[in-house]
């Protein structure tokens, strides 16, 4: 098999002595959704950190077209073409919509800055709307949406997302995954941790089942859900 | 009653001096705030920087006088004033770089380093006595009077005068434009928008791209230049001594706090808010009032709620409420 476009493999590390992740291998390629479920605990927001350079790791590697980019820090890796949305405090709350937007392409230094906006107004419509209002006084969907275009101002290659839908409505939570597939049809990987494991196994290409920081399970969404083994231990039968 | 004269007495006794007064505060509460909202520790040593600054502006001043240069009918120290600023930014990165970004680097709990910025007031208030001393310097020249007394009265035939000095006038719009400047540069610049998106949530800014150092490079130089203009304005207003601009920081701190901490529109309001409360609070309304009421029901008070002496007291009674009633001030700060 080729090398994947981004690729955690073997990761081992974890915040203090402990080691939370236990050679945990996480990979996606262009235009796919690559998502990671299982159950609380199981260290799934821990490895897609590890993945985007928040955690030392201390076996293992992670490669982005085939370049090692274990010893990056985050900021470097944005740099590469990797956006990361935070799953917590991923706005500028007392900044309005469009300046989070600026405040994403801060480190770009083209001039087409203003195209990458319209296209993320396209995306999130309503976004255009309350451009001029503050990210902080948005409900709960539209600050994700506002999370999702601020990474996506850089133009990333990758697209992580930690827990997307968290906190957001079931309606919301459905239009949300419909514009992640909507960016995922433009050629940006995603790779994604979700706590809706059935609505993100619909929409994966692949899916990686984590249980204490190791893979468990590794398929395409698809064959996942039909999995009986994984239906009935992560999907409640 | 007098009406009229009741209220050039409330524009002269309250209006003009809470109004530059409040100018003054404003530029200094205006860096405080900045600094607590990107480097997230409220500096005790503003105070002092402000007195450093100052210093250096009366030095180059009396230079520029020696040399035969002035400004006309406004304060040599305007001239000045460039050269002061650059002594403090230069000052201010010093202190940062030696001091602040060593806890910076260790991530110190921010009541360490507001610690670390006492010792730093206490380093820079040597300093200032050393090079200037401790005594009492007036440095302000130039026309002293915008609107003289005498003018108002033959001019307008009322008993009261109604003065406005150069100085005063000066401190207003030196606080107008560099409030317009500032606004414009946080509102409109990339570089003012990085710093407010640094204050606003540090982990996204660095996610962003966002260089940390720069930010806090430039917050120090646009909080130093402040502080610089802020002191030199008071200075030329009352006049210049060290241990005063100590006092400062109590009402420049109530201010910042009053309006929000981190919020620079909230330092502005909460400026002239402490200001018109110390004017209030401390004026003896004697006078305005017996234009107002026949003599003979006023008795011999001089109806001061509080004597001057005591006027810090009235920024601690407004923390005090501001903090008990609503912590995050009016304009909703940390």
């Amino acid at each position: 098999m080729a090398e994947p476009f981004l690729i955690g493999e073997n990761m081992t590390g974890g915040y203090g002595a402990v080691d939370i992740l236990h050679s945990c291998t996480l990979a996606v390629e262009p235009g796919e959704i690559a998502v990671i479920v299982g159950p609380n605990g199981a260290g799934k927001s821990t490895a897609m950190k590890a993945v985007f350079g928040m955690l030392k790791l201390r076996q293992g590697s992670v490669r982005l077209m085939g370049e090692d980019i274990t010893t990056l820090t985050p900021q470097a890796r944005v740099r590469k073409g990797m956006g990361f949305v935070p799953q917590t405090h991923n706005i500028f709350t007392g900044m309005t919509v469009e300046e989070n937007l600026e405040m994403g392409a801060f480190i770009r230094e083209d001039d087409t800055i203003r195209d990458t906006m319209e296209q993320i107004y396209g995306l999130f419509p309503i976004l255009r709307e309350k451009r001029y209002q503050k990210a902080g006084e948005l409900s709960g969907g539209q600050r994700q949406q506002v999370a999702v275009g601020r990474a996506l101002m850089t133009q990333p290659k990758v697209l992580m997302l930690d827990e997307p839908t968290a906190g957001v409505s079931p309606i919301v939570m459905d239009e949300l995954f419909d514009r992640i597939i909507e960016i995922a049809r433009t050629g940006i990987s995603i790779l994604m941790v979700e706590q809706n494991a059935r609505q993100a196994l619909e929409i994966a290409d692949k899916g990686y089942v984590l249980v204490q920081g190791t893979n468990r399970y590794t398929d395409t969404g698809k064959a996942l859900l039909a999995d009986p083994d994984v239906r009935k231990s992560f999907l409640g039968g | 009653m007098d009406l009229l004269n009741a209220l050039t007495a409330f524009l002269n006794f309250i209006v003009v001096p809470g109004l530059a007064y409040g100018s003054q505060l404003a530029l200094g509460a205006l860096g405080i705030t900045l600094i607590f909202s990107v480097l997230r520790f409220s500096n005790f040593a503003h105070g002092d920087t402000m007195a450093f600054g100052t210093a250096f502006v009366i030095l180059f001043t009396w230079w520029f006088q020696s040399m035969g240069i002035t400004a006309g009918p406004l304060p040599t120290a305007l001239l000045a004033l460039p050269l002061g600023i650059l002594i403090t930014i230069a000052m201010v990165l010093a202190t940062d770089r030696v001091v602040y970004r060593f806890y910076r680097k260790q991530r110190a709990k921010p009541i360490i380093v507001v610690i670390v910025s006492t010792g730093v007031m206490f380093v820079m208030h040597g300093l200032v006595r050393m090079i200037i001393g401790t005594s009492e310097q007036n440095f302000s020249d130039g026309a002293r009077m915008l609107l003289n007394p005498q003018d108002f009265r033959a001019a307008t035939g009322l008993a009261e005068p109604l003065a406005i000095k150069t100085t005063q006038a000066i401190s207003v719009a030196a606080a107008a434009i560099c409030c317009v400047a500032l606004f414009w540069f946080l509102q409109r610049t990339r570089t003012g928008k990085s710093m407010r998106a640094y204050a606003d949530n540090e982990d996204l800014a660095l996610l962003s791209g966002i260089n940390p150092e720069r930010v806090v490079t430039i917050t120090w130089i646009v909080a130093g230049a402040l502080a610089c203009i802020a002191g030199t304005l008071y200075g030329l207003d009352k006049s210049y001594r060290g241990v005063v601009y100590f006092s400062l920081l109590m009402p420049m701190f109530a201010a910042a706090i009053v309006g929000g901490l981190g919020s620079p529109l909230g330092a502005v309001v909460g400026s002239f808010i402490v200001a018109f409360s110390e004017l209030i609070v401390t004026n003896a309304w004697r006078k305005i009032f017996s234009y107002l009421v026949p003599p003979d029901w006023l008795g011999d008070g001089l109806y001061q709620a509080l004597s001057t002496d005591y006027k810090v007291a009235v920024s601690f009674g407004i923390l005090i409420i501001v903090l008990l009633f609503r912590p995050q001030g009016i304009f909703g700060g940390k």
